[in-house]
């Protein structure tokens, strides 16, 4: 799969740094005005330093984008749970980063039918920028968003209230149980309607998957796999193909799917 | 003064710089447009060719470890059709030369893919991956002097253009590997591929990979594989063509020091798409600080450590 030929490599100014709840973060950067718009779905890397260890850049899911005057200004949301997130969070404005983006395949809204959104967790992120894109045109659109406990909701300010549907683990905030059940107790006539955009932990997309595969309905997922590039050279990231042998690749071909490209029974 | 000559000549074929796309690292070479133009690569080396396609090994494939990168992706490809149908012309009027990896599950397949790649105008040189250590029998060509001679040799036959062939560094004498392929008719040496590295999840107990262990690249191996080139270059009278975590001018210079002609860029190609620019200037700005009007006044100048002066 050939790079898409938008993406420009650059460094990214970090305009502002905000640590959200404890371990989360939410960072604002600075780019050029060449920088391509980027889809929702569609993720940034970033290399996290100039020195080899940890040696690879990290991708990073694109919550928002603005064009300013000369320059463009994209938003990130991501938690701290490794190495790399561990040196993301120390940056501050005006630090710079070695960013390439947008890369890989975004969300294909379907104008034509109805709309819910399913996030885990983190998750979130490019939901959000997909709901900000397709929310104004005026349709509701119901947003299930599933997370830990009530401390860590993000972007719920993003969401108008009459299309939230939240499940807490600890039952803080909404129903007390996660994204699928929520999924799963929406009226049947809007969801044999609808479209499904999906984005969280793997066994919520696998089930979120199986789910619309099931009632026939369509459903888009954004898959995270490991891999170095970002680009589909180094071919890392395989992901079960469906209709062949082989595999696709998560980070161009993806990250989001159509639940019935991926062989499901064959993820790792 | 004007700018250095680059230029350098491996098997009769000359490459306008020395600084080459390591195979596997840059597709078929013209994927990474425009954000690593070949043209930029004195050559570009492909993923490995192998007749029929390859799905490749299943997730995860890749493992990241301290400064390098464990990789089994197993030889996913296209085949030899749809690369030549497809891939080839895409590098038609691109300035840079192409080199082909070649790959085999027996001695025959080598030969029969460099039979019809000899045909194939574009295509200027051939690299045998004798050493791929992620499918079954991949490095035994390159373990066994006999058996990679044989390869050598069956290739040789069938085709005039110019025969790298790419070594394990996962060998105690890696020279003697090197000599019997450079005795069987190979124009060049590419040092080193992957050296084997395993990481496991401690929580689960488990390892990671699902072949266990992998090929090891990056900046980790750099030293090691330095030594390997340094071995080879004392040990044989062919272009030795330097390749393990090179990223940067002072890595190309240092292995070009050593006595390698040229040297391949790889899993830095997945991290900064700057580092073919930064590490030829890096190279041309030190030719020019020491007045080398060339960078074959540079390649093998080695020297032995400085004997300490006693106090007078």
């Amino acid at each position: 799969m050939a790079l898409s030929s938008r993406a420009i490599a650059c460094r990214a100014t970090v305009v502002e740094q905000i640590e959200t709840q404890p371990g989360f973060f939410r960072l604002v950067c600075r780019v050029p005005a060449a920088f391509a718009d980027p889809l929702p779905g569609q993720f940034v890397q970033l290399r996290l330093n100039d020195r080899s260890d940890p040696l690879l850049p990290r991708p990073y899911g694109i919550v928002d984008f603005r064009r300013q005057s000369d320059h463009a200004i994209f938003e990130l949301y991501y938690g701290v749970v490794g190495a790399g997130t561990k040196i993301l969070a120390r940056y501050r404005p005006p630090d710079s980063i070695a960013c390439i983006g947008p890369l890989g395949r975004g969300y294909t809204f379907d104008p034509g039918r109805e709309a819910i959104l399913v996030a885990g967790g983190r998750g979130v992120a490019p939901l959000l920028m997909l709901y900000a894109a397709e929310r104004p045109k005026g349709r509701a659109i119901p947003f299930v968003y599933g997370f830990r406990t009530a401390a860590l909701a993000f972007g719920l300010d993003r969401i108008e209230e009459s299309d939230r549907r939240i499940a807490t683990d600890d039952g803080s905030m909404g129903v007390h149980g996660n994204a699928l059940q929520v999924l799963a107790g929406l009226p049947e006539r809007l969801l044999s309607s609808a479209t499904l955009y999906a984005c969280g932990p793997e066994i919520l997309l696998e089930k979120t998957a199986r789910f619309a595969l099931e009632r026939g309905i369509p459903c888009q997922v954004s898959l995270e796999a490991p891999f170095a590039c970002g680009v589909g050279i180094c071919r890392g990231c395989a992901v079960p193909a469906a209709a062949h042998d082989g595999y696709l690749m998560c980070c161009s071909d993806g990250p989001v799917f159509s639940a019935d490209e991926i062989r499901w029974d064959a993820m790792p | 003064m004007s700018s250095p000559d680059l230029s350098v000549l491996i098997g009769g074929v000359r490459f306008k710089n020395p600084v080459l796309a390591a195979s596997g690292c840059f597709g078929y070479g013209s994927e990474m447009e425009p954000l690593i133009p070949a043209s930029l690569f004195g050559g570009v080396v492909t993923k490995t060719i192998l007749e029929s396609r390859r799905p490749g090994n299943g997730a995860p494939r890749i493992i990241e470890t301290p400064s390098g990168l464990i990789n089994s992706i197993g030889l996913e490809g296209v085949g030899i059709d749809r690369y030549l149908d497809e891939m080839v012309p895409k590098l038609t009027g691109v300035d840079t030369r192409l080199v082909v990896s070649v790959g085999g599950h027996d001695i025959e397949e080598f030969a029969r893919l460099a039979a019809r790649l000899d045909r194939v105008d574009r295509v200027d040189a051939l690299e045998l991956n004798i050493s791929c250590p992620n499918v079954d029998g991949g490095t035994d060509f390159s373990t066994d002097p006999d058996l990679a001679a044989a390869t050598v040799r069956a290739v040789r036959r069938v085709t005039g253009k110019p025969i790298w062939a790419k070594l394990t560094p996962n060998v105690s004498r890696i020279s003697v590997i090197g000599q019997a392929c450079e005795k069987a008719g190979a124009d060049a040496l590419s040092a080193v591929n992957t050296f084997t590295g395993m990481s496991i999840d401690i929580h689960t107990g488990r390892m990671i990979l699902p072949r266990g262990a992998g090929g090891t690249s990056g900046p980790a191996i750099r030293p090691l594989a330095l030594a390997k080139v340094w071995e080879l270059v004392r040990n044989v009278g062919i272009p030795v063509v330097g390749i393990g975590g090179i990223a940067t001018g002072h890595d190309v210079i240092e292995f070009l020091i050593t006595g390698a002609s040229a040297v391949q860029l790889g899993t830095v190609l997945y991290i900064d798409p700057n580092s073919p620019r930064t590490a030829l200037a890096g190279l041309t700005e030190h030719l020019a600080s020491r007045g080398m009007s060339t960078v074959r006044d540079l390649i093998g100048t080695l020297k032995g450590r400085q004997e300490r002066r006693p106090h007078s």
